[in-house]
């Protein structure tokens, strides 16, 4: 796997955005600006990043690139149906035993009911679900996303 | 019988010990000791995953609820495996892409470190403490049972184990840890499945015509253990939501290169815990079959030695020499099981403490690697410690409610500020702290005036799960805090978190 570059939008000097104290602290990667005689006359601490990487804008304009859009729309499309219906199914167990218990206890081979049959279902379609979603992300969504990224390189080495 | 089950304690022992005497020398900066170098496999944080999450209540708790109980037994195992396709599909991958060793570190992203951390870290706190005083109480009762030492010993061995494992060999020892455990307890399973089945020539048909012609269709009929759906529903919302909210399982998805491997671990995850768990029910059912109920409960009440007895007897009974070997294998994967848990519990708790309330919240990030470990081994020695004293303190209480409640409170407090973090704009610090501390105590309120601890009919909230209420006031209370904060920095620093979450562009390597 090759090591991801921090994202550096070629800004030759760091960016300085003008966190608060609340926000910059904690976080370690950024650090007081110590350089600024100005501010530090003002009794003013502003912060930078250690490492460039970027401001809010460059963020934004890869949020509503067409390309990430498009992620987000394809894995809306497909997570949330699946969330959807994975819940659906897995209550649909306690609920069908707890309130329909004729119904599940009806045998289906032999002495195996309904409900045993329901139960162990369940593990074959977490399954199918876990599947399918492996194979939709790594055929589509990564591609987007590697086709992203190639963008945003691109655009970078400018 | 009880040397070769102490040669087998032995071998787990000393391999473990050389597991972590290889990792420490491997374990010098933060991010391998928590993470291991973000170096795994899919393959080997799978294994290790499943090793993390099925714990000796699974193993032997399951596979005894259903040789008492029947199908309900097998309806409790289902919600285990299901949890996983919340992790998958929800969490994992953002959480990979934003972070960097805690589940903290996603919310701290864009809001307000101090505040969130301190709140993220209790709720962390909180969970790993209950979880790890069900598996010290529960390890120890059970080393007790399966080979004659103290409770007390038990304790302290098991807990002196977990602390040379986390705070010298990190997560790297950890890791091995819970792969070994895994392979063990998935060959255990399986062999024992294969064992039961193979009376009956791998025929399901006549395997159950066996259980109903000795209990009744009755026995494998719903009801026997669960009158109240709303109860198991409200037990099944703390178990599908609440892992993808459990501390030591989110910090696995740090030690992993990038977000694909992150899904594939999940997934290899999901196999093997599915597997587990279609196997438990085999040998739970098989134990009911070869097994007298007397039997059982006469050895644990609660059904714990349903599996260790099947092992006994299909190895060819009390006093054969196959009998006892078989029985002190899976006594010795009972050990391996509780190690790894305990381990991984351990390692969550002491990282809440020293990355994000000592390093991040008390010194404000100003600390240097090298301390930074320094500081996290503590942390370990002292969930260590406390882990040990709350074990001695809580022998014979009945604590196997705190294993759910550990799952409520995770699904309560630490998911709906998860979840709007990664993809709610307007979600700030006021709803990540107003979320987390009012899905903690609702938890914890529900469960104080529950059936857990008054009889039923007094009990002012009548379920023994609080998840079917305490879930959605921390999704609400998380909502609601949101809208009366105003933090515009928190919103515009959306834009990058989600970017982040969704693309991997600029995650930790």
């Amino acid at each position: 796997m090759p090591r991801e570059k921090p994202l550096n939008y070629g800004a030759a000097e760091p960016v300085y955005e003008g966190l608060s104290r609340e926000h910059a602290e904690g976080r370690e990667e950024w650090r007081p600006m110590g350089h600024s005689k100005i501010m530090a006359a003002a009794g003013e601490t502003h912060w930078e990043l250690k490492q460039p990487r970027g401001n809010d804008a460059r963020w934004a304009e890869i949020s509503e690139s067409e390309e990430f859009r498009g992620l987000m729309r394809a894995k809306a499309k497909f997570l949330i149906p699946a969330i959807i219906f994975s819940f659906a199914y897995y209550f649909a167990l306690p609920l069908s035993v707890g309130y329909f218990p004729n119904i599940m206890n009806k045998k289906i081979f032999g002495p195996i009911n309904l409900a045993y049959l329901f139960a162990l279902s369940q593990f074959f379609v977490a399954w199918a679900v876990a599947f399918l979603y492996a194979r939709v992300a790594g055929k589509k969504f990564d591609t987007t996303v590697e086709r992203i990224k190639e963008n945003v390189r691109g655009r970078d080495s400018e | 019988m009880k040397w070769i089950t102490y040669g087998l304690f032995g071998l787990i022992v000393s391999i473990t010990i050389g597991i972590t005497y290889w990792a420490a020398r491997r374990t010098s900066s933060a991010s391998e000791f928590y993470a291991a170098g973000r170096s795994l496999s899919g393959v080997q944080n799978g294994f290790a995953i499943a090793g993390d999450y099925m714990s000796a209540a699974s193993f032997l708790g399951i596979a005894g609820l259903i040789a008492l109980n029947g199908y309900d037994g097998f309806l409790y195992s289902v919600g285990w495996l299901v949890a996983y396709i919340s992790v998958l599909l929800i969490v994992a991958e953002p959480l990979r892409n934003s972070g960097k060793y805690t589940m903290a570190d996603v919310l701290a992203y864009r809001l307000k470190p101090k505040p969130v951390r301190t709140a993220a870290a209790l709720s962390t706190l909180v969970i790993s403490t209950f979880y790890l005083i069900a598996q010290m109480v529960g390890a120890g009762s059970l080393i007790q049972l399966l080979v004659g030492i103290p409770y007390e010993t038990a304790i302290v061995i098991v807990g002196v184990m977990m602390v040379l494992y986390v705070a010298f060999g990190g997560m790297l020892a950890t890791t091995w840890v819970q792969i070994i455990k895994a392979g063990l307890l998935m060959a255990g399973a399986i062999a024992l499945a294969i064992m039961v089945m193979l009376k009956f020539n791998f025929n399901p048909v006549s395997f159950f015509d066996a259980i109903s012609a000795k209990h009744g269709q009755r026995f494998l009929e719903p009801g026997l253990l669960y009158k109240d759906p709303i109860e198991l529903v409200s037990l099944g919302m703390a178990l599908v939501l609440g892992t993808a909210g459990m501390p030591h399982i989110l910090m696995r998805f740090y030690t992993v290169p990038t977000a694909k491997t992150a899904r594939v671990s999940v997934i290899w995850a999901m196999v093997l815990i599915g597997v587990f768990y279609i196997m438990t029910t085999f040998l739970g059912f098989g134990a009911s079959l070869f097994l007298s109920k007397e039997q059982i409960t006469a050895a644990d009440k609660g059904g714990n030695m349903a599996a260790p007895l099947l092992a006994q007897y299909l190895g060819g009974g009390a006093g054969t020499a196959g009998g006892e070997a078989m029985l002190a294998f899976i006594v010795a994967v009972a050990f391996a099981t509780i190690l790894a848990v305990v381990a991984g519990l351990t390692l969550a708790a002491s990282s809440a403490f020293a990355h994000d309330f000592y390093v991040n919240v008390l010194k404000g990030g100003k600390v240097d690697e090298a301390s930074q470990v320094k500081v996290a081994r503590y942390a370990t020695f002292g969930v260590g410690t406390m882990a040990i004293l709350l074990g001695l303190l809580s022998k014979g209480q009945n604590v196997a409610h705190l294993v759910a409640l550990a799952f409520a409170v995770a699904s309560s407090a630490n998911v709906p500020v998860i979840v709007y973090s990664v993809f709610w704009k307007k979600f700030n610090t006021g709803g990540a702290v107003t979320g987390i501390v009012v899905g903690l105590l609702c938890t914890l309120a529900l469960v104080a005036v529950s059936p857990n601890y008054f009889p039923a009919k007094e009990a002012i909230f009548p379920w023994k799960n609080p998840g079917i209420i305490s879930i959605p006031v921390g999704f609400i209370a998380a909502f609601i805090g949101s809208l009366l904060y105003k933090e515009p920095q928190a919103e515009e620093k959306f834009d990058e978190l989600y970017v982040r979450a969704n693309t991997g562009i600029g995650a930790e390597s």
